[in-house]
């Protein structure tokens, strides 16, 4: 009898400490409400392991799968991402657009993430930028062409699954150049595992430029209570351009 | 045991789900008329004054002539700025709102622009920081959502005619959605470096009804000789 | 040495979340504080590489004329004397205004007039342009011009 009471409490015990309870909203789905930052900023810099440089920290790989944490390009597309890293210049975010999908979840400023039963928001502070997520099952748009993509999210149990199509491709994927290429789509899942951590991870499939899909994973952390995003306006403000070598290059996916 | 619990359950999504009460200004809307055109030359938009003229101070009325004179090529939104404020209400190009408990969001179709208007009481930021789109926060007064707006960047435009503003502007907003698919929408303007008094204006909002409406990407593109476009977001 | 690196980046970190709790207090009632130091790698929105030499610092002591307190970078407009006497003027970019803003300037933080030196990295392209990484006040404090460089190296 003692046993089975040491067993029942030790499996009571072990359920409560393994499932994370989050917050809710009135119509059952978690709360993801709040303001977050990745907790790898390395990740903006390159998603594959890195050594420092100047104006660069080292960091590891954010790729989980496939398992070594190198993108699977396919032959002559690594190429591509280290002509990209020799001409820095030539990154979109450099001339103020909205980083893509999923870059946009990763840099170094905070974004905001709301839901109102209908869609799920997400502000980021750099480039103004805006994604909003339906919940509500309508269709994706068709022959569409964005830098952020057009979403659709679903609820699995307490993980929110978004669907991105709709992407240009000229986006790159890090600093370094890394790039998705035109025709990429995405599948992300956001979850809560504690109350300041929110687990990102994105799905990115593209026939044409890799020989598999590849998933990147970069915990949010919640930022205090009371930071609040603040208006980033880039192109009022872009000064750098006349200073860079000229930027007059073809994007990703368009080189011959 | 359950069945009760089921019934609550089943009262607390009905709530959720509602038909909005008059607070509840959710949605995707868009201004009638063509008052970003011109707010002056737009009739009924100016209401106070009555001689629907900006109260300009005198010399500002000559910059304001100066900027209508070079408005095909100095107008900033030509060059992908931020529309600011009220002029992104009245662009003819959907917002939409959202609500939150502690604020009130509202993001413009136009280069993605977004405000993030606090209700719960928080005071503005001080004056060593300026935004494009203000800073903004709200308050209700009966059904009408009233946001007090300042600290904005003096390089803005209040129209497509040059009208503009200096970094001393106060915007007041009202927003009263009078109907279940209209919207009052008031501004009142002042700003005592460019205007003698203040002065509002008046607009309509109508709700986008289109089954799956929804706001598409406006993303401002720039060229390699430097020019700016819009380009379009379907492919042929 | 990377043990001392990553106990140095982690003091840094939390001396930043902490001091961030009181930067917004010092909003509140206005009071200008400036933050020492501390350097997290607050990421330009674009490569430092693309532009910035970090093989050519250079040490700007100079008068301010302007300073546009603005994303994505602010720039501080600095009149540079040669050692033979011409003036030269220099455009220097900091951070983000938000970065900035975020360890406690404002937009009043440098007036025309304030002398001033810089820290900083030229542009590649040769001209008289840099992105600063510290800057001296009038005071003497020297402050982080939170730009895209990391000083965990």
């Amino acid at each position: 009898m003692k046993h089975v009471a040491s067993l029942v409490i030790a499996a009571v015990c072990a359920s409560a400490q393994s499932a994370f309870t989050p917050p809710r909203l009135p119509d059952g789905h978690p709360d993801f409400g709040g303001i977050w930052m990745a907790a790898t900023l390395s990740a903006a810099f390159n998603v594959e392991e890195h050594a420092a440089s100047y104006g660069t920290p080292a960091g590891p790989s954010v790729i989980i799968d496939p398992p070594g944490g190198k993108l699977p390009y396919l032959p002559g597309m690594r190429e591509r991402a280290l002509d990209n890293d020799q001409h820095r210049e030539r990154d979109p975010v450099g001339q103020c657009h909205m980083h893509g999908v999923p870059r946009v979840m990763f840099p170094p400023f905070p974004l905001e993430i709301f839901e109102d039963g209908e869609n799920v928001v997400i502000l980021t502070e750099t480039e103004h930028g805006v994604r909003i997520i339906p919940t509500d099952g309508r269709p994706l748009l068709k022959n569409y062409s964005s830098w952020n993509g057009d979403s659709r999210g679903r609820w699995e149990g307490d993980t929110l699954v978004v669907e991105v199509r709709g992407l240009n491709g000229k986006g790159w994927l890090d600093q370094a150049g890394n790039f998705v290429g035109a025709g990429a789509t995405v599948v992300e899942r956001f979850r809560l595992t504690a109350k300041d951590t929110l687990e990102y991870e994105a799905t990115v499939s593209n026939p044409a430029v890799f020989s598999r899909s590849f998933t990147v994973r970069v915990p949010l952390r919640r930022r205090p209570a009371d930071v609040e995003l603040l208006e980033y306006g880039c192109i009022e403000g872009e000064r750098d351009a006349a200073h860079l070598p000229s930027t007059n290059a073809p994007a990703n996916g368009e080189r011959k | 045991m359950i069945r009760p619990a089921l019934v609550l359950l089943l009262v607390t999504a009905a709530a959720w789900a509602q038909a909005p009460s008059a607070r509840d200004l959710r949605g995707i809307w868009q201004a009638k008329g063509n008052a970003y055109r011109n707010l002056e030359a737009e009739k009924g938009v100016i209401v106070d004054p009555a001689n629907g003229k900006i109260p300009y101070r005198a010399e500002a009325r000559s910059t304001a002539d100066r900027n209508f004179q070079a408005r095909a090529t100095t107008d900033p939104l030509l060059v992908c700025f931020q529309p600011g404020v009220p002029r992104a209400t009245l662009l003819p190009e959907p917002f939409q709102i959202f609500q939150q408990q502690d604020r009130v969001v509202i993001v413009y179709q136009h280069v993605h622009s977004y405000r993030v208007i606090f209700t719960d009481g928080r005071p503005h930021y001080d004056d060593g920081i300026e935004f494009y789109m203000g800073d903004s926060r709200g308050h209700w007064e009966g059904n009408t959502l009233v946001v007090d707006a300042t600290n904005f960047k003096p390089e803005n435009w209040l129209d497509a005619a040059g009208h503009f503003h200096s970094n001393k502007l106060h915007v007041i907003e009202r927003y009263t959605r009078d109907a279940p698919n209209t919207m009052r929408y008031e501004a009142t303007l002042e700003d005592p470096e460019v205007f003698q008094r203040p002065w509002t204006i008046r607009a309509e909002l109508a709700r986008h009804t289109e089954p799956n409406f929804q706001l598409i990407e406006h993303e401002c593109d720039r060229d390699a000789q430097g020019g700016y476009r819009h380009p379009p977001q379907f492919l042929k | 040495m990377l043990k001392r690196a990553v106990y140095v980046a982690q003091a840094c970190v939390l001396g930043w979340l902490v001091t961030e709790r009181i930067w917004r207090w010092m909003v509140r009632v206005g009071v200008l504080v400036l933050l020492v130091g501390c350097v997290i790698p607050v990421a330009a929105h674009h490569s430092f590489a693309a532009e910035f030499d970090d093989k050519r610092p250079v040490k700007l002591d100079g008068t301010v004329v302007k300073f546009d307190f603005m994303n994505p970078h602010s720039w501080v407009y600095l009149d540079v004397k040669n050692p033979d006497g011409t003036m030269v003027r220099w455009s220097v970019e900091t951070g983000s205004t938000n970065a900035l803003f975020r360890r406690g300037w404002r937009k009043e933080s440098l007036r025309a007039g304030d002398h001033i030196t810089i820290d900083a990295f030229r542009a590649k392209d040769g001209s008289n342009t840099a992105n600063a990484s510290t800057v001296k006040l009038p005071d003497g404090r020297q402050v982080s011009a939170a730009s895209s460089h990391d000083d965990s190296k």
